[in-house]
């Protein structure tokens, strides 16, 4: 079970004040009693008794009291759809850091001991630039090495970043089991990626010598930011590239694109994989370089995926807004109290309080008391 | 409820301040009453014949049995003396319960008190009155004038208990000291009427009744109490504040209303057989029954309808 609002809870120390009333008994009004000696000796005999109703009745004050507030703060429970800002403040989620690995690629030694160069050095800078300003708050990032990938070293893991030589889905080896475990792998391209998400338009090359890179500025519409993707063209083989890249087409199948450019070509696109998902960028050196990482768009991705896959438990809830468009608004949606739960709640407090009227046995009608006389 | 009904009811005799009226009315009620009847007037009761012997009065001759058995027969009646009644009057401050009427118990008992004083003077005999709290306090002397049961009167309007004026020392009443100054200070032999509600320590009450019995006094006790007191009717929790102690009780009425009721009515069974071995005549009063009920019970020892006992 989950609270909305969970300031109301503050409210709960009032259960003090109702049990301090309880204690005084400064409503009981005085009753002028001439039978003492057998009312004295018939509260000695119910004592036990008399305890017994006290104890109930309090538990019962406190418990109203409780149960108003609660109902108050709006209480959801899982299997209901969550609201983002809920599953942030459910317990069980946010009391657990999430777990980042970065994954180095297969013979690019990197950051862990500062061996690896080039882009794909920078892209981990990136992403660690990128994560920085939440690990202190509820990141942990461990680096892995590609080569010394084992089962046991993804333990724990909630979402991985893998600096990668190639953006096929693993369909076997740890990898394979971490996706079928329900968590996301993010595939991001370095320097020996060769399978580029985003073609620069042929038309917009130019011939010098052998082949001429040329930069085509594309633009993030949703983060209004720009990307230059370099288009190389090897003039000797330009005729025989000119076509579809072979194999474009077996990619695009299942993908779903989470960023597209003002062209409508998907820089950054994923698809379920076993249990989880695969996320891939753009981000590739080599024939196909964009400059993506460097760009302040990149820590805006990085962080809208953490917030979206970062957690297995909230993956299942968040499967169905995958549909809706990485970077739209959030809609705030106002409370709106679960009718059963409202329902339940309100009739919980009634019987509350009729129990309690029933054991304070209140007079319900006057005039039954004798007071004090005056002489 | 006829008009005459009404006379004895504690609502009307609530609206009566001074004591010796509401004496005068209840006495005045019962003369006019449905109790009148032909025993009344009746001073020197007829007990047997006798044949007539020389020398007997012939005025004491029953003509009619002569007319009947033409024999000459002499009427013999009791012989009438003065009886010297004391009444006895508790005014502790237990008496001081009202209930919801206002109608205190020690209202009843001097109402009570008042008319039979009233009656025992009219007949001749000599009445006197004696108040106990703590221990004897006040005494009213024996006499037989006729303006003697209006001084009674007011002598039971002056003594009432306050109820407000606890003074935080609980002193339970002492029924020994009170008998043993009514043993000292009246004579040996006569009619004593006990007005109480008996809220005092039973052995004591017991031993004391026993001892005033054992002198050859016929005694009469009236146990006064309320309803409320008998059935504990309220509803919901309460600080129930002795009359006679600064003793308070926070308590739900409800959760011990039966053990309450089940003690009151051990306690009053105890009290009834204890008055029936030692000879002692035992009426309970409630106040809010009209006061001719235990009037008629005594002077005429006939079945009143009333309310059953608890």
């Amino acid at each position: 079970m989950t609270l909305i609002h969970t300031g109301l809870l503050l409210f709960l120390p009032l259960v003090g004040v109702v049990v301090l009333i309880h204690l005084i008994r400064v409503r009981r009004r005085p009753v002028a009693w001439g039978a003492w000696y057998f009312l004295a000796q018939a509260a000695r005999k119910t004592r036990t008794k008399t305890r017994f109703h006290s104890l109930l009745l309090l538990i019962l004050r406190c418990l109203i009291l409780t149960a108003v507030v609660f109902l108050l703060a709006g209480p959801t429970f899982i299997g209901q759809k969550a609201l983002p800002e809920q599953a942030a403040t459910d317990p069980e989620s946010a009391d657990r850091p999430i777990e980042i690995a970065l994954i180095s690629a297969e013979g690019m030694e990197l950051v862990g001991d500062g061996s690896g160069d080039g882009h794909d050095r920078f892209v981990l800078f990136a992403l660690e630039a990128a994560l920085a300003p939440d690990v202190q708050e509820h990141l942990r990032i461990r680096t892995v090495s590609a080569s010394e990938l084992t089962a046991t070293s993804l333990g724990g893991v909630d979402l991985a970043f893998m600096v990668a030589t190639t953006l096929r889905v693993p369909e076997d080896g740890p990898l394979a089991a971490f996706l079928a475990s329900g968590h996301t792998l993010c595939l991001v391209p370095g320097e020996a990626c060769s399978e580029p998400l985003v073609t620069a338009d042929p038309v917009q090359t130019c011939r010098e010598g052998d082949g001429l890179a040329f930069p085509v500025f594309q633009t993030i519409p949703e983060l209004g930011a720009e990307i230059a993707v370099f288009q190389w063209v090897d003039l000797s083989e330009e005729e025989a590239n000119a076509g579809e890249p072979e194999g474009a087409g077996e990619q695009k199948a299942g993908w779903t694109a989470l960023g597209t450019l003002a062209g409508g070509q998907a820089f950054l696109d994923y698809r379920p994989a076993g249990s989880g998902h695969v996320v891939r960028f753009h981000t590739s050196w080599s024939e196909n370089w964009s400059n993506l990482a460097s760009t302040l768009a990149f820590p805006i991705l990085i962080q809208e995926l953490v917030a979206r896959f970062g957690r297995a438990a909230v993956q299942e809830a968040e499967r169905e807004a995958d549909s809706a468009p990485l970077f739209e608004e959030e809609m705030s949606t106002p409370f709106l109290p679960n009718p059963v739960v409202l329902f339940a709640g309100v009739a919980l407090i009634l019987a509350l309080m009729l129990g309690e009227t029933y054991l304070a046995n209140r007079p319900f009608a006057a005039g039954v008391l004798p007071g004090r006389k005056s002489p | 409820m006829s008009s005459l009904d009404s006379v004895f009811q504690p609502e009307t005799l609530r609206k009566i301040a001074r004591c010796e009226l509401r004496a005068r009315q209840v006495v005045e009620g019962l003369r006019a009453g449905r109790h009148a009847g032909n025993r009344y007037g009746h001073a020197a009761l007829f007990r047997e014949h006798r044949p007539y012997a020389t020398g007997d009065d012939p005025r004491h001759i029953d003509w009619k049995v002569w007319a009947r058995s033409d024999r000459l027969c002499v009427k013999q009646y009791d012989t009438e003396t003065n009886v010297n009644c004391l009444l006895l009057v508790d005014r502790s401050r237990s008496m001081a319960y009202g209930g919801q009427g206002g109608w205190t118990k020690y209202d009843c008992a001097a109402t009570l008190a008042a008319s039979l004083a009233w009656l025992a003077v009219r007949h001749q005999d000599t009445a006197g009155c004696l108040f106990f709290d703590k221990r004897a306090e006040r005494i009213v002397p024996m006499k037989s004038q006729t303006g003697h049961a209006l001084a009674l009167a007011n002598a039971l309007d002056r003594e009432a208990p306050l109820a407000d004026a606890a003074d935080g020392v609980h002193e339970e009443v002492n029924p020994e000291e009170a008998l043993e100054t009514a043993l000292l200070r009246f004579p040996r032999k006569g009619l004593v009427l006990l007005f109480s509600d008996c809220f005092m320590d039973r052995e004591a009450l017991a031993s004391s009744l026993r001892s005033l019995r054992g002198h050859g006094r016929q005694v009469v006790l009236f146990q006064i109490v309320d309803k409320d007191e008998l059935e504990l009717p309220f509803q919901g929790s309460f600080r129930f504040c002795d009359l006679e102690s600064s003793s308070s009780l926070v308590c739900n009425s409800r959760l011990i209303r039966k053990e309450y009721q089940r003690i009151v009515r051990e306690s009053l069974s105890d009290l009834r057989h204890t008055c029936a071995k030692s000879g002692i005549d035992y009426f309970l009063v409630r106040t809010c029954d009209p006061v001719d009920v235990p009037l008629c019970q005594y002077l005429y020892e006939m079945p009143v309808q009333g309310a059953p006992l608890p």
